[in-house]
């Protein structure tokens, strides 16, 4: 081997450490969250909260999880900051964690250890709490959230860069170009990263939407010639709420559900594809939850809840359509279809006479007036 | 291999340790990459910041004493003092009232008397052998006992109970007083199941904790359950501060382990929670009496027997696990006994009581103690699912119940849940990390509360009248739970009287009344705030004070000076329950019942909201007075006295002038007069006023409601802003000068001074209470043809929430509907009636199925359809 063959493996050699540093070591801790928020670039901040005289767990997984090179190499080029909660206000250290603290906001519910991704601004824009999104002690499992976090966040920035909401009144040419279907599509992809959730850590059943980002997108597609207007705005619980007529979940007293209506309406939700897929399967249950309620025959049944989950076998919807399948499938219905053309017609007949009764009220309503 | 590619390797590999290796090549390394970068804490800054609740490694705990087989006697004979039974106290006189203050104060520990003993780590030497025959181990421990006790003054009792080896006697001896000797025997048949179990039983604090700490019920099974628990976990009594073993791995208290099997046992028992999983039917239960082979699963013909205690163990694997890792709130392993049985006992029925649910709960929801009265709200509420099926149906979770395999807390959580999945969910998630709270039913919802700062916090509140779901005596109110609460927190004292309890239990059951009267005496003088005891103490002085008043005007004064200030509703229950039915029937003379109401009136001083049965307790007080007038007088002059001083009392006086104008209206307007008198000096008029007023509702009382609400009509008007505007119905208004009556009257009854405001253009309020079915009624001073109604709600609230029903009536009985309210309405809600105008005398308002939230009105008026004058 000659000098220079040598010079040259070692020059690679360098190089190739230098390499694995640079990406290794780019996130960098402080001691403050104030410093973290003067420090922080695009990729912002990340903080770990845990609870040193309460939570023995969260205090383990600072070596185990935080303080893992790994973590640091996961966490781009983001600032880290380990935030403390002391329950005991009076404890020798709770001073001088509240001076670390500084103006971050208090986890959603007290819960700890957590994971809370901050963007420049100290706007949290992904919340990541308890073993659900952390995993063991080891962390590995909370690592993996953290990348693939930071890797929606540096996508949303992109996105919103392209968009030209990044800066108050900040639209460059390109992005100022970007009008119609073209700008309504990126704030899709933008929306569908879920991030930026309203409520905090604890998010009920998905998907959610941004609310600014709604905004951005009924100005963009304003006769939502993309459909991508109806697709984010349709919320699931209003659309339920609406079927049965309450406004707080709770049903009328006499109540009686149009079968008919509620079918016609679902159905327009089911076949239009420009709603999500769990926005479909949720106006489906909603026509399967009133037919079961009506007596359809089990077999009936079970074709619907089957089309319910083809529709995206990967939602929470979707995942639980087999098992609801044997569950409501194997519920005997006794009746004959005479007998269910029966009792249907007995039903309407009833509900016919609470109409009636419903316009004798109204009548001796019409002699109050509101 | 070249020399280059191993240069290379050496190159890589020297880069990556450097990487993980710290302190060392890294921080060069780090520096050269990133200048500013600084860690937060060095790494032993974070080891000691981790280290902060390490427990203290130094202390050491002696290992119990194996049992010798051939031990000759149970227990050490108590050296005999001067005689308890025989005889009065050396040096002191008797004291003809029995519980004077002086002694009192004494027992209470402000003198040198009767302080109390902190438990000890005590190691008894009762065999296995002996436990195995428990009836006689029973007969022996009693000889024991009574054979010391004969010799005990009360002195001798304080010092008896400094002993360890006599706490010891006793806890056992009341073990065994309240096992099913036969269900014990068979549970000690077997020799290990017995010797095993005599390491515990001779264990004194952990056998006093089991006894005493909480309600203990059929402990023959509870110990079966942990002999059962043992034999799953070999290691419940290595506790590795004992072992010597590492800071990392180990509960923080010595025999934490022990105190969870017990907590958990006894709770699993008390509440019958036994099987794997579901509901177990009345003849497996039966069959739990054969407790031979409790735990283990065995043939009945071709079907396996359910395992019996698989719930129970999963629950003790849960939290033993749990404290071994570290993994609950760091005061679980502190916690007293009775807070470790709400936590460790936390429903075994329920679905949010799996172990799987629980373990969520303890990963993902922990918090600091406080932060658990808010956790429920994780959960959204949403009593319709997607399915359009109800909460109350059984479809609600079924489309997603496969997807969260026994984790119903994250279901909830995700799917979401009405008040009662919402306070489980926050009561589980506290429990599962070793924090206690209970859930509590309150009037049409379910509320719950978190033991935080050595107090209950109440949460998802919406009513003072609140039920907890734990207890310890059977008595579901808050105010029993509340002293029960102020009971435990005085823990070592509660422990010396629950054991001269036991004394007291040993005499009794031996046949020895009179003495064990008096040793039941002492135990509810040294912790008056313990129910059962006094029920006990109660219950063998009604059989021998028949003829002793001054015994029973004793015994109340006592209860009044030391329970009623603090707890007036569970003295006015003691006395009501346990002490009136004997005393009354006792003192004949009726000064002396005079007396003794007086002396539980002076002892009313604070100020609590909650509304309690005082009616019961004052018209059992009444009714004993006979028929003399002047007699009554006198007793409504001490009440009327204490009233003024303690206007918070002033319920007392809705209930003197409702008594006294249903009796005789002049005898009524007389009591009015002593009200008035009383009020001179009263530091809170109005409250007394709403006393008034409330009793003249209650009566039907137009003139004298009006009398009283007239003044704060004007006051009203000139201290509140103007009701908002309204558009008016027309005719003229008839509801000035009407009656208000409520179903149920908010706790805070004062508003009832406004009532008669609430019904003129000035405006005033109208209060109820939380709950279905909330009525106001107007009573209009003559009946009119209606032409419309105004309902204002105070601000924050809204009328017609639910829809409610406006009714008319005639004679207040048979009612018409008039109308719904509409939906909710935050404004003025404006009835005009155009046609079909009904008479009526009567106008209500029903609140319905629906309403939980009381009615809050700032002004209900209503007018008639003539021409305006």
């Amino acid at each position: 081997m000659t000098i220079r063959k040598f010079t040259n493996i070692f020059a690679c050699g360098v190089a190739l450490a230098a390499l694995s540093l640079a990406s290794a070591w780019s996130a960098q801790r402080v001691a403050t969250y104030s410093e973290a928020l003067e420090k922080a670039g695009d990729d912002g901040i990340i903080a770990y909260c845990y609870g040193p005289d309460w939570n023995r767990r969260s205090v383990r997984m600072l070596n185990t999880f935080w303080k893992n090179p790994d973590t640091e190499a996961a966490a781009g080029n983001a600032v880290m900051v380990a935030i403390p909660f002391y329950e005991d206000s009076n404890h020798p250290k709770a001073g001088e964690a509240a001076d670390i603290r500084g103006d971050f906001p208090d986890p959603p519910f007290g819960v700890c250890p957590l994971v809370v991704m901050l963007d420049k601004t100290g706007k949290a824009y992904a919340h990541m709490p308890g073993s659900d999104y952390l995993g063991d002690e080891d962390g590995e499992k909370g690592r993996e959230n953290i990348r693939n976090y930071l890797t929606k966040f540096r996508k949303y920035q992109e996105i919103i860069k392209k968009l030209g909401l990044h800066e108050a009144g900040a639209q460059d040419d390109a992005t100022g170009s970007m009008r119609g279907e073209e700008r309504a599509k990126l704030i899709a992809e933008a929306l569908d990263l879920q991030l930026y959730i309203p409520g905090g850590a604890i998010a009920s059943m998905p998907p959610h939407t941004n609310p600014q980002l709604l905004k951005e997108l009924e100005l963009a597609d304003p006769a939502d010639k993309t459909g991508l207007v109806r697709r984010y705005k349709h919320v699931e619980l209003q659309f339920r709420y609406k079927l049965y007529d309450t406004t707080d979940g709770f049903l009328k007293p006499d109540f009686v559900p149009d079968i008919d209506m509620i079918k016609d309406e679902c159905f327009k939700i089911i076949k239009d594809p420009a709603y999500r897929p769990f926005d479909r399967q949720s106006a489906y249950l909603a026509y399967i939850g009133q037919a079961r309620r009506e007596g359809i025959q089990p077999n009936q049944l079970k074709g619907h809840i089957k089309k319910m989950g083809e529709i995206d076998p990967n939602t929470v919807l979707g995942r639980g359509a087999q098992a609801l399948h044997d569950l409501w499938g194997s519920i005997k219905v006794k009746k004959t279809p005479e007998q269910r053309k029966a009792a249907r017609q007995k039903k309407k007949e009833e509900a016919k006479k609470k109409k009636d009764k419903k316009i004798r009220d109204r009548r001796q309503n019409e002699a109050i007036e509101f | 291999m070249k020399l280059s590619h191993i240069l290379l390797i050496a190159l890589v590999l020297g880069v990556v340790v450097g990487y993980y290796a710290e302190p060392g090549v890294a921080p060069i390394l780090q520096a050269l990459v990133k200048k500013e970068a600084k860690p937060v804490a060095t790494r032993d800054e974070w080891d000691d910041l981790a280290d902060e609740n390490r427990p203290d490694t130094d202390v050491e705990e002696p290992k119990p004493e194996e049992p010798k087989p051939d031990e000759p006697k149970p227990e050490p004979e108590p050296e005999p003092v001067d005689g308890f039974v025989d005889g009065e106290e050396e040096g002191e006189e008797e004291d003809p009232e029995g519980t004077s203050p002086r002694k009192i104060k004494r027992y209470l520990g402000e003198d040198d008397g009767m302080r109390p003993v902190k438990e000890e780590k005590y190691i008894g030497k009762i065999t296995g052998a002996n436990w195995r025959q428990p009836a006689m181990l029973e007969r022996r421990l009693a000889g024991n006992l009574r054979q010391a006790l004969k010799k005990l003054d009360q002195k001798g009792v304080a010092e008896f109970l400094k002993k360890p080896e006599n706490r010891l006697m006793l806890a056992q001896w009341e073990l065994l007083n309240l096992a099913d000797m036969d269900g014990l025997s068979k549970l000690m048949k077997d020799r290990e199941t017995a010797e095993d179990l005599a390491l515990l039983l001779n264990d004194l604090p952990w056998v006093s904790s089991f006894v005493y700490d909480g309600q203990l019920e059929k402990p023959e099974v509870a110990l079966a359950m942990i002999r059962h628990f043992r034999q799953n976990d070999p290691n419940m009594d290595k506790d590795v501060l004992y072992e010597g073993g590492t800071e990392d791995a180990g509960n923080t208290q010595p025999g934490l382990k022990r105190r969870i099997a017990a907590a958990v046992a006894v709770q699993f028992t008390r509440n019958g929670w036994y099987g794997d999983g579901r509901e177990m039917t009345p003849e497996e239960i039966e069959e739990l009496k054969v407790l031979g082979n409790m735990g283990a699963p065995r043939r009945r013909g071709k079907k396996e027997k359910p395992d019996v205690f698989k719930d129970a163990r999963e629950r003790y694997s849960f939290f033993a696990e749990s404290a071994d890792k570290e993994l609950l709130h760091s005061g679980f392993a502190n916690l007293p006994g009775w807070l470790m049985h709400i936590v460790c006992g936390w429903k075994g029925n329920s679905p949010f009581g799996t172990a799987t649910t629980m373990r969520w709960l303890r990963d993902n929801c922990a918090a600091p103690a406080m932060r658990y009265t808010g956790m429920a709200f994780q959960v959204p509420y949403l009593p319709l699912n997607v399915s359009g099926d109800v909460i109350f149906s059984n479809f609600y979770y079924e489309p997603f119940q496969s997807l969260y395999p026994d984790n119903f807390a994250k279901m909830t959580r995700d799917v979401g849940a009405v008040c009662g999945g919402l306070s489980h969910f926050g009561t589980s998630a506290a429990c599962a990390n070793g924090v206690p709270a209970v859930t509590m039913g309150e009037p049409g919802h379910c509320a719950y509360a978190v033991y935080a700062d050595g107090k209950w916090n109440p949460s998802n509140s919406l009513s003072e009248d609140r039920h907890p779901h734990w207890n310890c005596w059977g008595d579901y109110s808050w105010s029993a739970f509340t002293m029960m609460t102020d009971m435990f927190q005085n823990g070592a004292r509660t422990r010396d009287a629950q054991m001269v309890a036991t004394m007291a239990s040993v005499l009794a059951k031996h046949k020895n009344p009179i003495n064990a009267l008096k040793l039941y005496e002492l135990s509810a003088t040294m912790q008056p705030l313990n129910q059962p005891i006094w029920a006990m103490y109660m219950e063998t002085a009604a059989k021998y004070l028949k003829r002793q008043p001054r015994k029973w005007l004793g015994v109340n004064e006592f209860i009044c000076s030391s329970v009623a200030p603090q707890h007036p509703a569970m003295c006015a229950s003691f006395l009501t329950d346990n002490i009136y039915p004997s005393m009354l029937a006792t003192l004949r003379s009726p000064k002396q019942k005079i007396a003794a109401f007086e002396t539980l009136f002076n002892n009313f001083n604070i100020n609590e909201k909650a509304e309690w049965d005082m009616d019961k307790l004052l018209d059992m007080q009444y009714a004993s007075l006979g028929k003399s007038r002047s007699l009554k007088k006198e007793f409504f002059e001490d009440l009327f006295d204490s009233v003024s001083k303690h206007p918070s009392f002033s319920l007392a006086v809705a209930w003197a002038i409702r008594t006294s104008y249903a009796e005789n209206k002049n005898f009524g307007k007389q009591v009015l007069e002593m009200v008035e008198k009383a009020m001179e000096t009263c530091t809170d008029k109005d409250l007394m006023v709403a006393g008034i007023i409330r009793g003249a509702e209650a009566v039907g009382n137009i003139e004298l409601a009006t009398q009283y609400s007239e003044p704060y009509v004007k006051k009203k008007e000139a201290e509140m802003k103007p009701l908002p505007k309204f558009e008016p119905v027309g005719g003229n208004l008839v509801s000035e000068g009407g009656l208000v009556t409520l179903t149920k009257y908010h706790p805070d009854f004062r508003s009832a001074i406004y009532h008669g405001a609430a019904l003129t253009p000035a405006g005033g309020l109208i209060q109820s209470d939380g709950g279905k079915h909330q009525k106001v009624t107007v009573e209009l001073k003559k009946a009119a043809t209606l032409g419309g109604v105004i309902i204002i709600p105070t601000s924050g609230s809204a009328a017609g929430y639910y829809e409610w029903n406006l009714e008319v009536s005639k004679d207040g009985k048979e009612w018409t509907h008039l109308a719904k309210l509409p939906n909710n309405v935050n404004g003025p809600v404006r009835v005009h009636i155009k046609k079909n105008n009904p008479t009526a005398k009567f106008i209500r308002i029903d609140s319905g199925e629906g309403q939980l939230i009381g009615i809050n009105f700032r002004a209900l008026l209503i007018y008639d359809n003539k021409k305006v004058h």
